[in-house]
């Protein structure tokens, strides 16, 4: 469903990415890892339409490229973020409707008008996703006054709403306790992969471990290693790009 | 019966309230306008200019005036919300500036029942007789003043209580995140600058009339910045807020003459205070949330 060919962006004369090759099928659950400035959340800027890039990504079929941003969204490619990005001055489920507001199923009627059936049936389906990410009790509270653990939680909630076709997790237990860390890993392993492609960014590698079968790394903006998260491990160039080669310590 | 004085201040107060509902809408899509005046100058002038030289009836002459400006915002938001941040302040008052200046040269007039009549460059624009000649009292006036505030403030509190609204807190909030939920930002960005436009001419057209007298030094550079200032006093969380901005500084700083002469350091040292203790006013988002749980807890208690 997602192929990119030979992408790379350059920021002045540091290259970010550097000729990128990544498939991905229907259904997929593909781990991103790398050190940090490795590029990983370069290329969901990328495949969110935030940056511009050279080469080729076509999903579905369609070309990604010099797409805006909500156009891709609009195609079903929804993502959260590294350093968490809530509307503060919402509430949470205003957080979880506003992501709806630009589903092609609402049109302008809904748009103005507050009551209707179809509409109850969306504020339904925001909340059932609330509930099932923990936040029922919060519904009515400032997204801002949460707690990191539970805004994380929001962004889930919220980036589900809209049923994408590919979730790009940017992160999703960046800054948690290790108990927070597994409910995190639980909820993602229940909600967000089944029926869904998903690229899941993180540094902690149970988690990799645990929910994707196959994951790629990446080092100074190139794919160094890819396949299962037990073989990839062990490969010297990952074991290298983490820890340094024997001869830089001494 | 209301005294005339107290009715001029409670016009102006309704007249006003247009221009900081204009300011309001701009500022909740996160941008900042200077340039509000301009929209409530340019629908003063083609309102009078209908009615009074074209014997238009007051309210095709509403309608053309509050449209015109309309246009108007949408001229000024299509070429300069490209770019954000600054870029757009400072061309909302560029345009509004140009707008002020073509006034002061803008010359059109015919003759009316014997007498010549309309703009006249920086001499302004007199004669602007429309309700006196049928009749309509200074209280009538004022009455139907606030009827169409009310109208204003009905339509935008249904559009803030509707996804509508919601967008365009979200474009306001974090555009970079509304566009990856979807929303067209700039679109966004302007329909609210030409319904602000709007909103400012309505204002613009009941000022022409209820003055009768009207020149293109009025719609100068300090209307916009009260306009702008309303808001940021009152708030931003609701748009009771800008009228509430409206009635602190025209209700308490300028009809009750505590402050005399120190209106304007008043005014401007309370935007100063509050830019820094509640950069997004009185009534702000979290605010009316607290506001609006208290409420509903009230109601519970009460059932």
């Amino acid at each position: 469903m997602l192929s990119i060919k030979n992408l790379s962006v350059s920021f002045g004369g540091l290259r970010a990415l550097d000729s990128i090759e990544l498939a991905m099928a229907t259904g997929e659950t593909l781990g991103l890892v790398g050190p940090n400035g490795s590029g990983k959340t370069t290329l969901i800027n990328v495949l969110t339409g935030l940056y511009r890039a050279r080469g080729e990504i076509s999903f579905e079929g369609r070309s990604l490229l010099g797409l805006a941003p909500e156009r891709i969204v609009r195609l079903g490619i929804i993502r959260t973020f590294q350093n968490l990005r809530v509307f503060t001055r919402m509430n949470v489920l205003q957080n979880v409707l506003s992501a709806q507001n630009s589903l092609a199923a609402v049109g302008l009627r809904d748009l103005i008008l507050t009551g209707g059936r179809r509409e109850r049936a969306r504020r339904d389906q925001a909340m059932a996703l609330i509930e099932a990410v923990g936040l029922a009790d919060q519904s009515g509270r400032l997204a801002g006054d949460l707690p990191l653990a539970q805004q994380r939680r929001l962004e889930l909630a919220r980036a589900l709403v809209r049923d994408p076709k590919l979730l790009l997790l940017d992160e999703p237990s960046g800054g948690m306790m290790p108990s927070e860390t597994a409910e995190m890993a639980d909820l993602i392993g229940r909600l967000a992969l089944p029926g869904r492609s998903v690229i899941l960014v993180e540094h902690k590698m149970a988690m990799i471990a645990a929910l994707c079968p196959r994951m790629v790394v990446l080092n100074f903006g190139k794919v160094i290693a890819q396949g299962a998260p037990a073989e990839v491990l062990r490969a010297p160039a990952v074991i290298e790009a983490y820890l340094g080669r024997d001869d830089d310590v001494a | 019966m209301l005294d005339v004085y107290l009715i001029g201040v409670l016009s102006n107060i309704g007249m006003i309230s247009f221009i900081a509902l204009s300011a309001y809408l701009v500022l909740l899509v996160g941008e900042i306008s200077f340039g509000q005046q301009a929209f409530f100058g340019i629908a003063a002038y083609a309102s009078g200019i209908a009615s009074a030289m074209w014997g238009w009836p007051f309210f095709l002459a509403l309608i053309w005036g509050a449209a015109l400006a309309g246009l108007g915002g949408l001229l000024l938001a299509i070429p300069t919300l490209r770019i954000r941040g600054l870029y757009f302040a400072v061309a909302s008052l560029a345009f509004a500036e140009m707008v002020r200046l073509i006034l002061e040269i803008f010359v059109y007039q015919i003759e009316v029942d014997g007498e010549l009549v309309g703009p006249n460059g920086s001499e302004g624009f007199r004669d602007i007789r429309y309700i006196y000649e049928a009749d309509i009292s200074n209280l009538q006036f004022m009455i139907f003043i606030y009827l169409l505030l009310a109208a204003t403030l009905a339509v935008i509190l249904l559009i803030e209580r509707s996804r509508l609204g919601g967008i365009l807190r979200m474009v306001g909030e974090d555009p970079v995140l509304a566009r990856l939920q979807g929303i067209d930002v700039r679109a966004c960005k302007i329909a609210t600058v030409a319904l602000a436009g709007l909103v400012a001419g309505i204002g613009g057209v009941l000022y022409a009339h209820l003055n009768t007298y009207i020149e293109p030094k009025i719609f100068n550079v300090m209307l916009g910045v009260h306009g702008l200032a309303y808001g940021l006093i009152g708030g931003l969380g609701t748009a009771f807020g800008p009228l509430l901005g409206v009635l602190l500084d025209i209700g308490v700083l300028e009809s009750t003459r505590v402050f005399s002469g120190y209106r304007m350091i008043v005014f401007g040292g309370l935007v100063a205070v509050l830019l820094i203790f509640r950069p997004r006013g009185l009534l702000d988002e979290v605010a009316v949330h607290r506001l609006g749980q208290a409420f509903r807890r009230a109601r519970r208690a009460l059932h």
